[in-house]
């Protein structure tokens, strides 16, 4: 289910699909749906992305956008519980890098990622927001961001960084998928 | 979550010497910083210098760092490193501090921080 996603992105939407059919991720972790399980999952991300020599800027915006999906995933889609598994694939860095997390949680609330609406700022300080920014540094820093609900399993890919070669399998992101 | 405190007349340094301030601290994080901000001057800089990962539960414990500080205290930030800096940016959180680029020149006789 991709039917947030604004029809102009359909083309970084192919170019996840085109990555994960011509490439082997680079990197696959399982872990368990805890805070320093997932720090120890960025930190491996990081590493093999350094060692394969991707751009610096987007591996800094693979640990935000990571960081707060896996958040998500703890906080939401385990509502804390340390009992869930995350999966993560990593692909690219060339010519853009993919993620591909999945995770038998509760699945995504309205089906759908969320709007990602930066939280208002208040002149007074008391109404300062302590939270709500996750989704919207997510949409900011990738180029795209898909979710699917399958196999009572939570499925989310995203793109960071496409280059146009990355294109050309025209496939949707998902099989099944109805745009 | 270890912070170290210097005070320089008016103004107390706190250095954060983790690198990560995220998901698996933010609580702890913001409890040590309202240990910090509870007494002593009343402009506080929170040196930020070490951290090279801070998301958005580090963010909202920076904010709230700051409101529970207020109003005796004042909460400035120095020293965002090129990722914790981006996540204050593109929050717009930016606007809400005031962000000297390091704590150079306090303790120099200097009232001024960065």
């Amino acid at each position: 289910m991709w039917g947030d996603i604004p029809s102009d992105s359909d083309h970084c939407i192919q170019s996840i699909r085109a990555l994960k059919e011509r490439q082997a991720p680079v990197l696959e972790l399982e872990f368990a749906s805890t805070n320093l399980a997932v720090r120890d999952a960025l930190q491996r991300v990081h590493d093999r992305l350094l060692a394969l020599g991707a751009d610096a800027h987007l591996s800094d915006h693979v640990q935000i956008v990571l960081g707060e999906l896996l958040n998500n995933v703890v906080e939401h889609a385990f509502a804390e519980s340390s009992s869930g598994r995350i999966e993560l694939e990593l692909f690219g860095p060339k010519p853009a890098i993919a993620l591909c997390v999945r995770d038998n949680g509760a699945p995504m609330p309205g089906g759908k990622i969320p709007d990602g609406k930066l939280p208002e700022i208040p002149d007074d300080m008391k109404g300062l927001p302590e939270g709500g920014f996750g989704w919207n540094l997510i949409r900011t820093l990738c180029d795209c961001v898909c979710y699917r609900r399958t196999g009572g399993l939570n499925e989310i890919s995203l793109l960071v960084g496409n280059e146009e070669e990355a294109a050309g399998v025209p496939s949707p992101c998902n099989e099944g998928a109805s745009p | 979550m270890k912070l170290e405190t210097r005070d320089f007349g008016e103004i107390r340094v706190v250095s954060v010497g983790d690198s990560r301030i995220d998901a698996a601290v933010a609580v702890e994080f913001r409890d040590a910083m309202r240990e910090v901000t509870s007494d002593g001057p009343p402009t506080v800089v929170l040196d930020l210098s070490n951290v090279v990962f801070l998301d958005s539960s580090g963010l909202g414990a920076v904010v709230a760092a700051m409101k529970q500080a207020a109003p005796e205290r004042r909460l400035e930030l120095a020293g965002l490193q090129p990722m914790v800096e981006k996540v204050f940016r593109l929050t717009r959180m930016d606007s809400v501090f005031r962000i000297h680029q390091n704590t150079e020149g306090v303790g120099q006789g200097s009232a001024h921080v960065g």
